[in-house]
C-alpha cells in the first residue's frame, strides 16, 4: 500500500472516532490549537509522517508492540514472549498509540507504509523478550505513609486552588506560570515552592485550571473545591491514571510493589531506556499515594481495580469531620479535625487559614474581620455564627475585635468623583479629613481638603482606597452616589475565583480547558457527513496535493452525455470549484468543474 | 492510639487539648521532645524539631519512647511520615562522638564509616580535623571542639560530646539551707544538668534560676565564672550567693566596667567580655585568669554573638545556661544547643504557676485614643518619628494615673523606653525614676526602698528588664517599649511573677496608641506571652478613666 492510500484509509478511520477517543488521541500526541492541521486528511498525514511513526514506535507499549509484531508476521508467535496476554484482546484500531502505525483499510488491519522500514531497522522481537522487573512489596508503614500523603495533597491542592481563585496567575511569554506567582500561591497556601509547582501541574492534568492569558480556576476546579474528600482525591487520581495511554492499567496488572520507572521502561522496550513516565507525573503519583518510594502502592492498585476501595482507604486515613471549633483569646481558631465544608467556607470569610493538616487552624485579624464586614456581614451575624460553632464561647479579645471593626467601618468611604476624574474621600469627621490631608503616608494621593468632611484626590478611587488601607485607615470603596459598597468590593471571589454555591458538577471530560480544544472542534466540524462527501473531500485532497507537489493524478471524468473517460492530469490549480490541469496525453491545458470528476487516484 | 488529648499532625506540630483528662500526663511526656510553641487557653501547640529531638536524645530518651508517647495519647493515628522522621532524626544524634584517646587528644569517632566520611569531607568541617587516625576516627584540632560541634549541628549530624571537662580548681561551695530549701523542680534542674554535663535549664522568670545556678555551683564546688547581662544583675547574683551559700565577700569578685576583681567565684558582664580596644577583645584574659571548672551563662537567650565565639573555645569547661526562653530574636538556637549544650530541664511557665511557686498574672492591652492635635502631628510625621510620637503620647499619662488608682495599696512599676517620657511620668506621678544614668548605689537604694514598701511606685527604664528582684511588685504598666521585642515583654511580665506576701494577683498593662504603629508593635510584643498562655484582655482607656 502506498502512503496516499494510508492517508485515505486513516482519515476514514479517524472520521469514525467518537469525540472522547478523538480527544484522547490529540492529547496523547501532544497536539494543540497551534498545530497546522485543518482537516482529517491533514491529521492522517501528520500521524503517518515517518518521524512521528518512528517516535511513536519507540514509545510503544509492550502489548501494542506485540500486536504490531503479530500483524507484521501474520502470526501470534510473539504473544508468548511479550509477557502479556493483553495483546490478543487489544482493540488495535481504537488504541490511540497505534493509530498511524496500524491502518484499517477495506481488507482489514495492516501496518502503515511508514512503519515497515522502521520496524525492520529495530530488533523488536528480541527487545520484547526481556523479563519484567521484580516487584518489591511495600511495608505496611510505607503504605500508610502513602495514603496519608494523599490526604495531605488533597488539602494542599484545596489551598492552592483557592489562592489561584483569589487572583488568576500571570504567565510568562512562554506560557509558564511566573515564578513570582508561584511564590505568591506558596505563601497563601503555606506550601513549599516546589510543592506548589507540582500541584499546579496536577491541577492542569485534572482540568481544575484553565489557561488563556492567565491560569485560572476552571469550572471543574470550582466544583472540585465544593466536593467531598473522596471525590476530590479520585478526580485527581483518575486524571493522572488516564495519562500515558494504558500505562497505568499495565502497572496495576503488574501489582503492588512494581517499580514504576523500571516497569515503564520495560513496557516500552524500543524506547532506548528513556523514562516513558515524566518525572512530574511520577511525583504527582507519589503525592496522591499511588506510588511510594518509586513503587506502585496498594492504593494505586485499588484505584485501577476497585476505585471504591481506594476512596475508602483515603477516607479512613483522613481525620474526622467536625462541626465545632475552639476560639482562643490569641485570636486563633482550632478545628480538632476537618471542619465541615460549609462551616469552613464561612469561617474563611471571617479569618485567615493558618494551617491545614489533621486539624485546621485559622486566625482572626483586623483585616479579615473588616473583609467580612465589607462583604455585607454585620457584627451580630459574625458573633452569632461564632457563638454557634464555638466549643467554649467567644473570647473577650475576639468580641472586642469584631465590635471595634464594625464601629469603624464607615468612617471613611471612597467613591469615584462625580465628574469622572479622580475620587472623593468622605469621612465622618472634619478633623479626620484634615488628618488624611496631612498624612505623610498618603502624600502620593495629593489629597485636597476643602474644609468639610471630604477630601479629593486626582487618582482613581480603587488606587486611593488601596493606599488608605495600606496606611491602616478603615476605608470602604463605594460606587459613585451609592452608600453601599459594590458587591465585589472585598476583593474576594473576583474573576475566576471559585464560587462554591454556583459551581457545576465536576465534568472530567471537559475539553474546553484542554490546549487542543479549538483543534478538536475544527476537526469535528470538518468530518464528512456521508461516504459521498468523504470521497469528494478525498478527491479534492489528492488534487491539491498534486498541485503542491507538481505530481500527476489519474481521474475519471463524466462527460455531459453521461459517458466517462479516464485521463492523466498534472493539476496546476484548484479554485472556485474548478480544476485547472495539464492533460499529459493531449498535451493541452484543461479546466474542469470538480463536479465532473468521478474518481481521482494518485499516480504511482 | 486512643481518644487522647493529642492531635499529631503531618507537619510535625502536635496539638494538646488542655481540658482533656489526660492532658497533664500527655504534656509532661511530650515536653521532653517537643517544643511548646503556643499555649493559649484551650489548645496548646508543640512542634517536633530536630533540636528538640536531639535534646531529648541527649537526655536519654529513645525514639521508641517518644513514639510510644504519641501513640498513647494521640486522638488519630500518628502520621507515618512523622514516625519515620522522628526515628531518622533521633538516630542521627550520637552516631558521631567526640572523645579523648589514650593520650588525651580529641577524636571524632563514628561506627558508621559512610557518615564519618560524609561529614569529614564537608567544606567547613575538613579544616577542623587534623587527620584520619583509623577507619572510624579522626583527630580533631585541639582548638576546634566547639566549632566542630557547631558545624556538625548545622550539617544535621550532632555529635555527642564525651570528651569530658577540666575539673577546675576545687573550691568548696555549700548551700546554706537553714531557712530555705530548693524547690523540687530546682533540684531536678540541677540533677538534669549534672547528669548531662553541660546544657541549658529553662525556667520562667521568678522561678528561681539564680538558685539553680547556686545549686549547680555547690554541686561542682569549683572555681566558677558567672556571665550576666548587666551590673545590677551582677550585684543581685552576688547578694543571692552571699545569702544562700557558704561563699563570703572575699570569695566573690565582680568583673565589670566599674570593678575588675578576679576571685574563685567571679561575676562578669557580657558587655565587659565583648568590649574591644583597638579592634581586639580587651578582657579575654579573664577566661583564662583562673582554672574555671564551671561557667554559668545567665539569660542565655541574650548571649551576644561574640560570646558564642568565645564560648566555642571554652568547651573543656562545664557550662550551664539559664534562661526563661530558648526563643532568640536572632534565631541562633542551634548555637546555644551546640556550644552551651542541650536543654537539660524545662518547666512550663503555667506548670510552675499551678504549683504556686510563681504568681498568676493578668495581662491587659489598654488602647489610648490620641487627642486631635496629637493625631495631626502623628499623621504629618515621617516614618522614623512615628513610633516615638505614638509611644510617648502624653495622653498615656492619664491612663497610667487611672490604672494606678485601680490598684490601691499595690506596688507598681511604670516602665518606659524614652528618657524624656520617664522624666514626665516621674514628675506627673510624683514617683522616683530609675534609668541607666542612675548611679548603681542610688539604684540599689531605690530598689531596696521599693522592696521595703517605702516607695510604692517606681518609674523605670529598660534597666529593670532583667535580673532585678522586686518580689512585691504586683502591677507593671508598660508605657512604651523596644518596638516589637517579644522577649522584652516576657521579661517585664517576669518582674511581677514572684509569689507575693500580699496575696495580690499580678497585673500587667501595656498601653498602646490606637491606630498607630504602636498598636502593630504591641501585637508583635504580645506574641510570646500569648503563646505562653497569657491572654490579653483589651480595654479602651476612655471607659477606664470614666
Amino acid at each position: 500500500m502506498d502512503r496516499q492510500q494510508d492517508i485515505r484509509d486513516l482519515a476514514a478511520q479517524l472520521g469514525a472516532l467518537g469525540t472522547e477517543a478523538f480527544s484522547a488521541l490529540l492529547a496523547s500526541r501532544g497536539l494543540t490549537d497551534k498545530s497546522r492541521i485543518e482537516d482529517l486528511f491533514d491529521l492522517a498525514e501528520w500521524l503517518l509522517d515517518p518521524a512521528e511513526v518512528s517516535s511513536r514506535l519507540r514509545r510503544l507499549g509492550r502489548p501494542q508492540l506485540a500486536a504490531v509484531l503479530r500483524l507484521s508476521s501474520g502470526t501470534n508467535a510473539e504473544r508468548d514472549s511479550s509477557g502479556t496476554g493483553a495483546a490478543d484482546s487489544l482493540p488495535v484500531e481504537d488504541d490511540p498509540s497505534l493509530i498511524g502505525l496500524i491502518v484499517t483499510g477495506r481488507d482489514g488491519l495492516r501496518l502503515s507504509a511508514a512503519l515497515e522500514p522502521e520496524l525492520n531497522s529495530l530488533d523488536a522481537a528480541s527487545s520484547i523478550a526481556a523479563a519484567a522487573p521484580d516487584r518489591c512489596p511495600l511495608t505496611d508503614e510505607e503504605e500508610s505513609v502513602a495514603v496519608q500523603r494523599a490526604v495531605t495533597t488533597v488539602g494542599a491542592m484545596h489551598e492552592v486552588l483557592r489562592a489561584v481563585g483569589a487572583s488568576p496567575l500571570r504567565l510568562t511569554a512562554s506560557g509558564r506560570v511566573a515564578a513570582s506567582e508561584v511564590k505568591r500561591v506558596a505563601a497563601a497556601a503555606a506550601e513549599e515552592h516546589d510543592t506548589v509547582e507540582s500541584l499546579l501541574h496536577l491541577a492542569a492534568i485534572a482540568g481544575l485550571t484553565r489557561q488563556s492569558t492567565t491560569r485560572s480556576v476552571a469550572p471543574a476546579g470550582a466544583a472540585w473545591l465544593d466536593s467531598s474528600l473522596g471525590t476530590r482525591w479520585s478526580v485527581l487520581a483518575d486524571a493522572l491514571a488516564r495519562r500515558g495511554g494504558g500505562m497505568f492499567t499495565e502497572l496495576v496488572s503488574a501489582g503492588a510493589g512494581t517499580p514504576v520507572r523500571e516497569y515503564g521502561r520495560w513496557l516500552t522496550p524500543l524506547n532506548g531506556g528513556n523514562d516513558p513516565i515524566p518525572p512530574d507525573d511520577l511525583a504527582a503519583a507519589e503525592a496522591l499515594g499511588l506510588a511510594e518510594d518509586g513503587r506502585l502502592t496498594a492504593l494505586g492498585v485499588a484505584l485501577g481495580t476497585d476505585p471504591a476501595v481506594a476512596v475508602g482507604a483515603v477516607l479512613a486515613a483522613a481525620p474526622p469531620t467536625v462541626e465545632a471549633v475552639y476560639l482562643q483569646q490569641d485570636l486563633s481558631v482550632i478545628a480538632p479535625g476537618t471542619l465541615r465544608a460549609d462551616l469552613d467556607a464561612r469561617l474563611r470569610q471571617l479569618s485567615d487559614v493558618e494551617s491545614r493538616a489533621e486539624a485546621n487552624s485559622y486566625r482572626f485579624t483586623p483585616e479579615s474581620i473588616e473583609r467580612a464586614l465589607l462583604a455585607g456581614d454585620r457584627a451580630s451575624d459574625v458573633l452569632e455564627f461564632l457563638e454557634r460553632i464555638s466549643l467554649t464561647g467567644i473570647p473577650q479579645s475576639l468580641r472586642y475585635l469584631v465590635e471595634d471593626q464594625a464601629s469603624r467601618l464607615d468612617r471613611i468611604v471612597v467613591t469615584p468623583a462625580p465628574a469622572g476624574a479622580g475620587s472623593v474621600v468622605t469621612t465622618d469627621d472634619e478633623r479626620l479629613a484634615a488628618q488624611l490631608a496631612v498624612d505623610t503616608e498618603l502624600r502620593l494621593l495629593e489629597l485636597a481638603h476643602d474644609g468639610s468632611r471630604t477630601v479629593h484626590s486626582p487618582y482613581p478611587a480603587e488606587f486611593v482606597h488601596a493606599s488608605l488601607r495600606d496606611a491602616r485607615h478603615p476605608a470602604r470603596l463605594a460606587a459613585a452616589g451609592s452608600p453601599e459598597p459594590p458587591a465585589d468590593a472585598s476583593g474576594t471571589g473576583r474573576g475566576d475565583g471559585p464560587s462554591p454555591t454556583a459551581a457545576p458538577a465536576p465534568d472530567r471530560a471537559t475539553v474546553a480547558s484542554q490546549p487542543f480544544a479549538l483543534l478538536l472542534s475544527r476537526l469535528l466540524a470538518a468530518r464528512p457527513d456521508t461516504p459521498g462527501d468523504f470521497e469528494q473531500l478525498w478527491a479534492r485532497r489528492l488534487l491539491t496535493t498534486a498541485v503542491r507537489e507538481r505530481g500527476t493524478v489519474r481521474v475519471r471524468i463524466r462527460r455531459s452525455d453521461g459517458t466517462e473517460r479516464e485521463a492523466q492530469l498534472e493539476p496546476t490549480g484548484v479554485s472556485q470549484e474548478r480544476l485547472r490541469a495539464r492533460d499529459r496525453e493531449n498535451d493541452t491545458e484543461r479546466t474542469l468543474p470538480l463536479s465532473a470528476i468521478v474518481e481521482v487516484t494518485a499516480d504511482v | 492510639m486512643s481518644d487522647g488529648p493529642l492531635i499529631v499532625q503531618s507537619d510535625r506540630t502536635v496539638l494538646l487539648e488542655v481540658a482533656h483528662p489526660d492532658a497533664s500526663d500527655a504534656r509532661h511526656e511530650l515536653a521532653t521532645f517537643a517544643e511548646l510553641e503556643r499555649a493559649p487557653e484551650h489548645i496548646h501547640s508543640y512542634r517536633i524539631t530536630r533540636l528538640g529531638l536531639w535534646n531529648a536524645r541527649a537526655a536519654g530518651h529513645t525514639a521508641a519512647e517518644m513514639l510510644a508517647t504519641l501513640d498513647r495519647y494521640s486522638k488519630f493515628p500518628v502520621p507515618q511520615a512523622v514516625a519515620l522522621g522522628i526515628r531518622e532524626t533521633v538516630e542521627r544524634y550520637g552516631r558521631l562522638v567526640i572523645s579523648r584517646d589514650d593520650e588525651g587528644q580529641l577524636v571524632l569517632g563514628c561506627t558508621d564509616r559512610a557518615v564519618l566520611t560524609e561529614v569529614a569531607s564537608a567544606k567547613k568541617i575538613a579544616p577542623l580535623l587534623v587527620e584520619r587516625i583509623a577507619d572510624d576516627r579522626y583527630l580533631i584540632a585541639p582548638w576546634a571542639r566547639g566549632e566542630l560541634k557547631q558545624q556538625l549541628v548545622k550539617l544535621g549530624w550532632p555529635a555527642e560530646d564525651l570528651a569530658g571537662y577540666t575539673p577546675g580548681t576545687p573550691h568548696e561551695i555549700r548551700l546554706e539551707t537553714d531557712d530555705w530549701s530548693l524547690r523540687p523542680y530546682q533540684q531536678k534542674a540541677i540533677d538534669g544538668f549534672f547528669t548531662g554535663g553541660s546544657g541549658v535549664v529553662v525556667l520562667p522568670c521568678g522561678a528561681g534560676k539564680t538558685l539553680v545556678g547556686a545549686g549547680a555551683m555547690a554541686e561542682a564546688s569549683t572555681n566558677t565564672l558567672i556571665l550576666v547581662t548587666n551590673t545590677v544583675s551582677a550585684r543581685q547574683w552576688r547578694s543571692e550567693l552571699l545569702r544562700r551559700t557558704s561563699l563570703t565577700e572575699e570569695e566573690i569578685g565582680e568583673y565589670s566596667g566599674e570593678t575588675k576583681e578576679i576571685k574563685p567565684v567571679t561575676i562578669a558582664t557580657y558587655q565587659i567580655l565583648t568590649a574591644k580596644r583597638r579592634g581586639e577583645y580587651a578582657h579575654l584574659a579573664l577566661l583564662d585568669a583562673l582554672d574555671w571548672g564551671l561557667v554559668v551563662y545567665d539569660e542565655v537567650h541574650l548571649l551576644p554573638a561574640p560570646v558564642f565565639k568565645l564560648t566555642a573555645e571554652l568547651q573543656a569547661r562545664r557550662r550551664l545556661g539559664l534562661t526563661a526562653t530558648l526563643v532568640r530574636e536572632d534565631g541562633r538556637e542551634g548555637d546555644v544547643f551546640s556550644l552551651i549544650g542541650p536543654k537539660r530541664f524545662d518547666a512550663p511557665w503555667r506548670e510552675i504557676e499551678a504549683q504556686g511557686f510563681i504568681s498568676p498574672a493578668e495581662c491587659f492591652e489598654v488602647r489610648v485614643d490620641l487627642p486631635y492635635d496629637d493625631r495631626l502631628a502623628y499623621a504629618a510625621a515621617g516614618d522614623d518619628e512615628r513610633y516615638r510620637l505614638a509611644a510617648t503620647a502624653p495622653a498615656k499619662l492619664d491612663a497610667v494615673r487611672d490604672i494606678i488608682s485601680r490598684h490601691p495599696g499595690e506596688q507598681i512599676l511604670v516602665i518606659a523606653q524614652y528618657l524624656d517620657q520617664i522624666e514626665k511620668l516621674s514628675t506627673g506621678l510624683g514617683a522616683p525614676q530609675l534609668t541607666g544614668a542612675t548611679p548603681n548605689a542610688e539604684r540599689e537604694r531605690l530598689f531596696q526602698a521599693f522592696r521595703d514598701g517605702e516607695e510604692r511606685i517606681l518609674v523605670v527604664s529598660k534597666v529593670a528588664n532583667f535580673s532585678v528582684d522586686l518580689p512585691e511588685a504586683s502591677v507593671a504598666i508598660q508605657v512604651s517599649g523596644s518596638f516589637g521585642s517579644r522577649q522584652e515583654e516576657a521579661q517585664r511580665l517576669g518582674r511581677l511573677l514572684r509569689p507575693k506576701n500580699s496575696g495580690h494577683t499580678a497585673s500587667f498593662y501595656s498601653l498602646v496608641a490606637r491606630d498607630t504603629v504602636d498598636q502593630d508593635f504591641a501585637q508583635n510584643r504580645q506574641r510570646f506571652l500569648a503563646e505562653q498562655g497569657y491572654a490579653y484582655t483589651i480595654l479602651d482607656a476612655a471607659p477606664l478613666t470614666a
